[in-house]
């Protein structure tokens, strides 16, 4: 019996019955998120302790030498600092009477708080793309920290993406820049509505494409884009980026062009997420 | 059975270097593939049948954690192992030219695989920013980190193939 089994694997069989169980998988993947996600939640019980691990180790070390390198600079810091606080104290009283005033002036328009700070909860970055072909990365917190799927993440005041899939301990972000993102944005300054779309030759300058402005539009390089009204998944008003260049499309229907993102993706580390979704505030609830 | 333990810690020594280390060595964006250089050694050390044990496991690890559907990268790694055991099993053992130029090529068929259904399917070809931008540099960094781990990965691999009592032989053909 063993010597028959023997006989029987050549190795062109063993290649086929490969070949034949990863088209299996394939299939049944496509067919059924579910083996993938049990295999990744399988390894994430050992890789993500893991992660955690390598980077604090690193954060450590990186961050002991940024002390002894910023040492100097920060003392010299300090003393334009302290001069600035003062200036600032002043200019903050006045601004403080000025936001009482509009807060009156708000109750008297009975304004809805479209612009209210969203709960927020910080995250670390522990892990990028594994691949040359996507920018995801992942972040230390997933559903039993109460992160949900489509919930905004941004870091700075910019908008860094969107949490795409949820596991137990992690998260997986799909970034504004990976080639795949779609963004419905809008010029702060007037609301002209255009699209924010991730370019992947666009990605190694650190720039996203901005495209389907109308013609008539009056962006101009260094305004601002936020997230426009009508996108599903996107809150309202989260700063995207500055216009860096925009041109006239083929058409003369349409202007495209590039933004400077806000946020600094070369280096993520510690991101905020936004605990309330579009579909909450809108109230369908998927 | 000892042999095949060593192979499995070793993907996953590999695994965890692709997601931990390449990020931190990136030029542009563009990274060795790691998990891609183990089918092709193992083929070429010790047959076929290594070949495509390696691949599999290596592509569903690559898989789990990749962008694309699961079984894509194992299916090609599969095939890697295999062509590499199959093309070089006449090549003596010292050599070092062909399995490098095996690691070259096999890289680039892969980042053309992945060129193909990650964007050539959504119609977005745009052949000359992939080839000179994305798929020759990733093959030249994949063979580059190749030419860095060839010698430790073959040091190791006849110190294991010793203490699991195996010998010098290339064409087995059992799975144990």
């Amino acid at each position: 019996m063993k010597q028959r089994l023997k006989a029987f694997f050549t190795p062109v069989r063993i290649f086929a019955l490969a070949l034949f169980a990863c088209i299996i998988l394939a299939l049944t993947s496509f067919f059924s998120g579910k083996v993938q996600e049990a295999l990744r939640l399988g390894f994430d019980t050992v890789i993500v302790p893991m992660q955690k691990g390598i980077n604090s180790l690193g954060g450590v070390f990186y961050d002991h030498a940024v002390n002894l390198a910023a040492r100097e600079e920060l003392e010299s810091q300090v003393t334009d600092l302290t001069s600035q606080v003062e200036d600032l104290q002043a200019e903050n009283q006045r601004l403080q009477q000025d936001a009482y005033e509009l807060s009156r002036l708000r109750q008297l328009y009975a304004l809805d708080e479209q612009y209210a700070s969203w709960p927020k909860t910080a995250a670390r970055v522990i892990g990028s793309g594994s691949d040359n072909w996507d920018m995801e990365f992942t972040i230390d917190k997933g559903s039993d920290d109460g992160m949900r799927v489509d919930m905004n993440v941004i870091a700075g005041n910019g908008l860094v993406g969107i949490i795409t899939a949820v596991y137990p301990n992690r998260s997986v972000v799909r970034s504004i820049i990976e080639d795949n993102s779609y963004v419905s944005g809008m010029l702060a300054s007037t609301g002209q509505i255009c699209s924010v779309r991730g370019d992947i030759s666009l990605m190694e300058s650190g720039q996203i494409r901005v495209t389907d402005f109308s013609a008539d539009t009056d962006a101009k390089a260094g305004d601002e884009i936020v997230t426009s009204n009508i996108s599903d998944k996107y809150l309202q008003g989260i700063l995207i980026g500055t216009v860096s260049e925009i041109s006239s499309d083929g058409s003369q229907i349409t202007k495209s062009g590039t933004i400077t993102p806000a946020a600094d993706f070369e280096n993520l580390q510690e991101v905020l997420v936004i605990t309330t979704t579009k579909a909450d505030l809108t109230g369908d609830g998927s | 059975m000892k042999y095949r333990l060593y192979q499995i810690a070793l993907i996953f020594v590999f695994f965890v270097a692709e997601i931990e280390l390449v990020p931190l060595i990136r030029v542009s964006g563009n990274g060795p593939e790691l998990l891609l250089l183990l089918p092709v050694f193992f083929g070429f050390f010790g047959g076929p049948v290594n070949g495509i044990f390696a691949g599999l496991l290596a592509g569903i690890l690559a898989d789990v954690y990749g962008g694309t559907l699961l079984g894509t990268s194992a299916f090609l790694f599969v095939c890697f192992g295999y062509m590499s055991g199959r093309l070089l099993e006449n090549v003596e053992q010292e050599e070092f030219f062909f399995p490098m130029m095996l690691t070259f090529l096999s890289a680039f068929l892969y980042e053309c695989a992945m060129w193909f259904v990650l964007f050539v399917l959504h119609n977005r070809i745009d052949a000359g920013f992939f080839f000179t931008r994305k798929i020759l540099p990733v093959s030249l960094y994949t063979l580059v980190a190749g030419i860095a781990l060839y010698f430790p990965v073959r040091y190791l691999d006849r110190k294991m193939r010793a203490a699991a009592g195996r010998g010098e032989k290339r064409n087995e053909t059992n799975l144990s």
